[in-house]
């Protein structure tokens, strides 16, 4: 198996796949990169153009680092290669940005090799722009790579889905994603960080770096406390608004899903959160099936609003005013 | 390493380069002019990727040299010191520095290694062709070819070459130029390329209306054109222009002659009620006699006769006025011919049969 140094470990298996097709002059004329968030997809994609760019790639398909194109790749200045992705974190891509790629797919390249074209968060692309980069996949211009890097894939239209070949990124065993942990001097609440970070190395190292894990902590006893009718559930609401909206749902759908586990005596390594298992087996006991199972579902329907327009606020305010009433009894 | 230059010298061509270099840039190193020294010759060079001009100037240094400086500043700078200064460079590790009498101004580089410039490559042919042949080629071709037209190959002139003929063929669908002149040499070779617009807009500029020869080298990724001390490039768009030699393959009525300025003015002052956007005249060809019309929405009409040398079968066709007027401008001479075809699908307007240039005008139907 070819290795990149560059790469993270656990892209070793994509990669040498990747390799294969440089290897076999294979190259796919649109690829769809799927995976988790924070997998590395993006430097996955990143070496493979530089390589397929490269003048003297080595036996192991493997970008040489100092020929000319990869002088120019390194310095982001590479005329044959270009990245669209959303103007702003969280935007969209526009038809604006999909029709300013005419000059670059329809003229000539500038070097007598491939050109590369790699676009992050594909599914940002809106319905309009979408549709017009289908007739570019659909009748690629002679050596051209078109690379898309997504992690929600189902989003794109089945039209872009079906024109690109796909290779989906796994996230790495929980133990090779705790060895490279501890290479980043992290050595603390490997398992629960793991754990709320969908197994993502990357996302568990951010979280470590921010010190999530005491917030959470701090939001799950805030959460007890709702429910042992000691403080409002709209104080607490607004004092959530200083955590990101959406770990803090998915947090709380953790503990609900925990308790449900602690009632059915499940093996509790299955547990998101080992450590609260005390206080979710209290919960378990003192609670009614029927209504938690409830509240389970408005926590999944709140989690689709909150890509929506509505106040944040309020969206907390319901979950957690309801979170109060399971409890009174 | 130092230089010295002229600023009237360095003005002129530096403001060539500049009007290449695009304003917004997406990659910081193309808002920068490429500086080279290399034996008594300053090379500089200016892209946005789709075309490249250089310009090599004569300067009084043995050293080899180069650097990238931001352009307009460049520009500026040159451009707001007296006139006929003696400019003084001195390139440096990390920064440019110009001093002029008692001005002084450092600018910052970017590392040359990573300027994409075009890359020489073996041409697969190549010719010359005097520049004011080719300059007024293009004067007379490319105000045909389409703007943002979503059939992209539209957006270019087709340069044709088989063996000693030299073929020039602009069209955005509706008209179409075409120019054809022998370049008194033989390339052997049979070979189409398209020059998007802007690549001919600008290569237009650089000609100038004297004999000297330029020199073309068409590579397999771009077209290379030499004139004197500036060496142009542009891409080329990857695709294959329709059949435009179809259309000259049908049966026509008798060439009927018309007297061009007449002609033009008539249309000119009809054009003026025809409708805003499609510009739609009426001809009705009568024996010794065209009549023009033109209506709009407004129910506003506008009629004009001009005579004519006619004797065939009455008949009546409707072309955009502009575009008939665009190709009478274009021609040089003072009788015309305009060339119908049997079935009434196409104009040709053009001095003579052995005239270089033809216009080809597609009707409509008011």
């Amino acid at each position: 198996m070819t290795s990149n140094k560059d790469l993270y470990s656990w892209l070793h298996g994509s990669w040498s796949q990747l390799a294969a097709y440089l290897a076999q002059q294979r190259i796919p004329q649109s690829l769809l990169i799927t995976g988790k968030k924070g997998l590395g997809k993006q430097q996955l994609a990143q070496n493979f153009v530089k390589a397929l760019l490269c003048e003297q790639r080595s036996i192991e398909s493997l970008a040489c680092g100092h020929c000319s194109s990869c002088q120019l790749f390194n310095a982001n200045t590479h005329p044959d290669f270009t990245v669209i992705q959303p103007e702003e974190a969280g935007k969209s891509i526009t038809i604006s940005q999909i029709r300013g790629l005419t000059d670059f797919l329809l003229l000539s390249s500038q070097f007598n090799s491939y050109r590369a074209l790699i676009i992050n968060d594909a599914h940002r692309l809106t319905h309009a722009a979408a549709n017009s980069f289908l007739k570019s996949l659909e009748e690629p211009v002679e050596k051209t790579c078109i690379i898309l890097i997504s992690d929600m894939p189902t989003a794109l239209p089945a039209t872009i889905r079906s024109r690109c070949q796909k290779l989906f990124v796994e996230a790495p065993d929980s133990e090779v994603a705790k060895q490279w942990l501890q290479q980043q001097q992290i050595s603390e609440d490997l398992d629960i960080l793991l754990n709320m970070a969908h197994g993502v190395p990357l996302t568990a190292q951010q979280y470590a770096n921010e010190g999530i894990l005491a917030s959470r902590k701090s939001c799950f006893n805030d959460w007890l406390k709702i429910s042992r009718q000691q403080v409002s559930p709209v104080f607490i609401a607004e004092q959530w608004q200083k955590v990101s909206d959406s770990l803090i749902l998915f947090w709380m759908t953790t503990w609900v899903t925990d308790t449900l586990k602690c009632y059915f005596n499940q093996n509790p390594d299955k547990c998101y959160n080992p450590d609260f298992k005390p206080s979710l087996q209290e919960l378990a006991q003192r609670l009614e099936l029927k209504r938690l199972f409830k509240f389970y579902d408005l926590l999944l329907r709140q989690k689709k609003r909150l890509s929506s327009q509505l106040n944040k606020q309020l969206i907390f305010e319901e979950i957690l005013i309801n979170w109060a009433r399971l409890s009174r009894k | 390493m130092k230089f010295i230059i002229n600023r009237e010298k360095i003005l002129s061509p530096l403001q060539q380069i500049v009007n290449v270099i695009e304003k917004r840039q997406t990659m910081a190193i193309m808002a920068n002019v490429f500086l080279q020294l290399d034996d008594h010759q300053l090379i500089l060079t200016g892209s946005d990727l789709e075309i490249q001009v250089t310009v090599i100037l004569p300067v009084d240094s043995t050293g080899i040299a180069s650097t990238t400086i931001p352009a307009s500043k460049f520009l500026d700078i040159c451009r707001l010191l007296p006139s006929n200064a003696d400019i003084k460079f001195q390139i440096e590790e990390t920064k440019v520095i110009i001093s002029s009498g008692r001005s002084r101004f450092s600018l910052s580089t970017l590392s040359p290694e990573t300027y994409p410039g075009f890359s020489e490559t073996e041409p697969k042919y190549q010719f010359s062709i005097p520049s004011k042949q080719l300059k007024e080629a293009l004067s007379k071709t490319t105000f045909c070819m389409a703007n943002q037209d979503f059939r992209y190959y539209l957006n270019g002139l087709l340069m044709n070459i088989s063996n000693s003929t030299l073929k020039l063929v602009a069209s955005d669908g509706h008209r179409m130029a075409l120019f054809q002149d022998e370049i008194n040499q033989d390339t052997g070779i049979s070979n189409k390329i398209i020059i998007p617009r802007k690549g001919i807009q600008e290569l237009y500029r650089i000609l100038d209306l004297t004999e000297n020869d330029v020199t073309i080298h068409v590579c397999k990724n771009n077209i290379k054109v030499i004139a004197d001390n500036v060496i142009f490039f542009a891409k080329l768009i990857d695709a294959k222009y329709p059949n435009f030699q179809q259309i000259l393959q049908q049966a026509f009525l008798d060439p009927i002659p018309v007297q061009k300025q007449n002609l033009k003015e008539a249309l000119t002052r009809v054009v003026i009620l025809s409708n805003e956007k499609s510009k739609g005249v009426t001809l009705d060809f009568d024996v010794e006699q065209i009549m023009l019309t033109a209506f709009n929405s407004e129910h506003e009409e506008a009629e004009e006769k001009v005579a004519i040398e006619f004797s065939g079968e009455p008949m009546t066709i409707s072309f955009n006025g502009q575009y008939l007027i665009d190709a009478l401008s274009n021609l040089d001479s003072d009788i015309v011919f305009l060339i119908i075809s049997k079935d009434l699908s196409c104009c040709f307007v053009e001095e003579s049969t052995q005239a270089p240039y033809q216009y080809i005008v597609m009707p409509m139907t008011l």
